[in-house]
């Protein structure tokens, strides 16, 4: 009976985590929309580069940002990477996505824009990256 | 390639188990070290076969068959002697352990977001996608994202990204499922360690207390703070044990070096650990060998990734920078901050240890604790070098610096409770 019942107590707790992981991988589909933004970049920037989060040419965000934007990265994951080295030596890209299209909370997302200058799309910004020699 | 990964650790678990079969602890928790070990020795796998410039999959794919041929020398050597058989007893405390487990899991589902919280993207899940890319995973450490703490060890993101690359794709369950397991390490040790010789009673009630719901919903944000207070949790009790001589020692160094190998403050805890068993080592001089024979790999590897890639932490590199608030106020309001922050976060693992201080003092008082309580205080001094707005620094990691070590301690009084309940009843621990 107790065996049983510990039977049950597992199923229960891993079929609990399984819907959960089902919910998180269907949030949102934006990994696969920036790979369809990298893809169009092809030319530029080499899709195959580390992607990083930040603002503008890396540099930190305002503080008073940083929970709305933050409350948006988090909604978006890579929604506006930096990207670090690649073929044209060290040119920094920050790559934004128009934001109703990936479903974003609408308010933080007009803050974020207002924030880059109204710019919707793609920047790219030709800083090049302070890295490591 | 995922089969591949997961199945080499399962193998490389199953011969840690073998290895660990002359540990005299129970087969749980014999199976929670030994995934620990394997999963973490992967994790360093991945990180090498960066460094090294290797194909991750062919790395692995070597690792999966010299573990599944190293695992079956071992069994077919051992075939002769007779195996126990047959699933172990369940009690009631078993139960009641399985049933926090299912409700920690719903608090952790209702705490779980995608990508996890501030420091779960901005850091952690950063550093694996970088090093996802092996062929260009150093650009992690470019002055552009100094704000991501480049400097931070790296076993979480290898982990995550060994995961990522099995999986062949970028996938937010990934980091969600790493957190949980975390998690539920530390609830399985926390039972299963307090179980070894006590009262069944006594691991359910010091998993609970320790692991409540604010612990649950940090280790859902997917921080490292909880992988370094499961590292912390193990060293503790391999330390505090024992009861294998040699054994204990070399798991305690294995942890408390590995605890280097998640955040700065393992260090801290690794070289505090080592010099409280360097004083203790009168009694027994082989004692600190072993634990730092335990310790060499996670140490080595430690060593190679300050030396030769991490940049400057920001605290050592910008100490005094805005001004350093050192002196006795900056002092005082650090203690202040920790005193305010312990009592309104730490309620069920002070019960414990204020129960255990009055019932068994002299049982609690152990060079584990000691361990545990100078790290606390190298953590709260290192405020002290703090470049930042000393109220905004505290307010913004005293609460995952108490959160490392709520499990130990929480360990801590309940084993010490436990031995004085077993010891009254006149039991093996009593004395």
């Amino acid at each position: 009976m107790k065996r049983a019942v510990a039977a049950v107590l597992l199923a229960a707790t891993l079929g609990m985590l399984a819907v959960h992981c089902r919910s998180i991988a269907r949030a949102r589909v934006e990994i696969d929309l920036l790979g369809a933004e990298l893809a169009g970049l092809r030319g530029a920037v080499d899709p195959a580069v580390p992607l990083a989060f930040g603002a503008p040419g890396g540099e930190d965000m305002p503080g008073y940002w940083q929970e709305e934007i933050g409350a948006y990265y988090r909604a978006q994951f890579c929604m506006a990477p930096v990207v670090l080295g690649g073929p044209t030596s060290g040119d920094t890209v920050l790559i934004v996505r128009p934001v109703a299209a990936a479903g974003g909370p609408a308010p933080v997302a007009d803050t974020l824009c207002r924030w880059l200058g109204d710019r919707y799309e793609v920047l790219l910004l030709r800083r090049r990256a302070r890295g490591r020699s | 390639m995922i089969a591949i990964v997961l199945g080499s650790i399962a193998l490389s678990c199953l011969l840690a188990q073998q290895a660990l079969r002359g540990l005299r602890c129970g087969a749980g928790l014999r199976l929670v070290v030994a995934l620990v070990i394997a999963a973490t020795l992967h994790g360093l796998l991945y990180l090498s076969a960066l460094l090294a410039g290797c194909p991750f999959g062919a790395l692995i794919t070597a690792a999966l068959i010299a573990n599944g041929a190293a695992l079956f020398a071992v069994v077919r050597r051992r075939r002769r002697i007779p195996q126990p058989t047959g699933l172990p007893a369940i009690d009631a405390a078993d139960l009641a352990a399985a049933g926090y487990l299912l409700a920690a899991t719903y608090l952790f589902t209702r705490s779980s977001i995608r990508w996890g919280g501030w420091d779960g993207w901005a850091i952690w899940n950063l550093h694996a996608e970088f090093l996802y890319w092996d062929r260009s995973w150093t650009n992690m450490f470019s002055g552009s994202i100094a704000w991501s703490h480049p400097d931070y060890p790296l076993l979480l993101p290898a982990l995550i990204a060994m995961l990522w690359k099995g999986s062949g794709a970028v996938t937010p369950v990934v980091p969600v499922l790493v957190a949980y397991a975390t998690l539920a390490a530390v609830m399985a040790v926390l039972y299963l360690a307090l179980r070894e010789g006590r009262p069944g009673w006594i691991g359910a009630a010091g998993m609970a207390l320790a692991v409540d719901g604010r612990f649950i919903a940090q280790a859902a944000s997917q921080y490292a703070d909880t992988l370094l207070a499961l590292f912390l949790l193990l060293a503790v009790v391999f330390i505090q044990r024992r009861r294998d001589g040699a054994a204990d020692d070399v798991l305690a160094g294995l942890f408390a070096g590995s605890a280097m190998l998640v955040k700065n403050e393992g260090m801290a805890f690794f070289a505090v650990a080592t010099a409280v068993l360097a004083v203790g080592a009168a009694r027994d001089p082989a004692r600190i060998g072993r634990f730092l024979l335990g310790a060499a790999v996670p140490l080595a590897a430690t060593v190679l990734f300050k030396l030769r890639y991490a940049p400057v932490n920001d605290l050592i590199g910008n100490a005094g920078a805005q001004g350093a608030a050192v002196g006795m106020a900056a002092a005082a309001k650090v203690a202040r901050h920790f005193a305010t922050t312990a009592a309104g976060q730490l309620h069920g693992v002070l019960v414990l240890l204020l129960a255990g201080l009055l019932v068994a003092p002299r049982r609690l008082l152990s060079p584990a604790l000691a361990a545990v309580a100078i790290s606390v205080g190298v953590f709260l001094a290192a405020y002290l070098l703090s470049p930042y707005d000393l109220d905004w620094h505290l307010r913004a990691s005293l609460d995952r610096l108490l959160h490392q070590v709520s499990p130990a301690l929480a360990y801590l009084g309940a084993a010490a409770l436990g031995d004085a309940a077993v010891a009254s009843a006149g039991g093996p621990g009593g004395g």
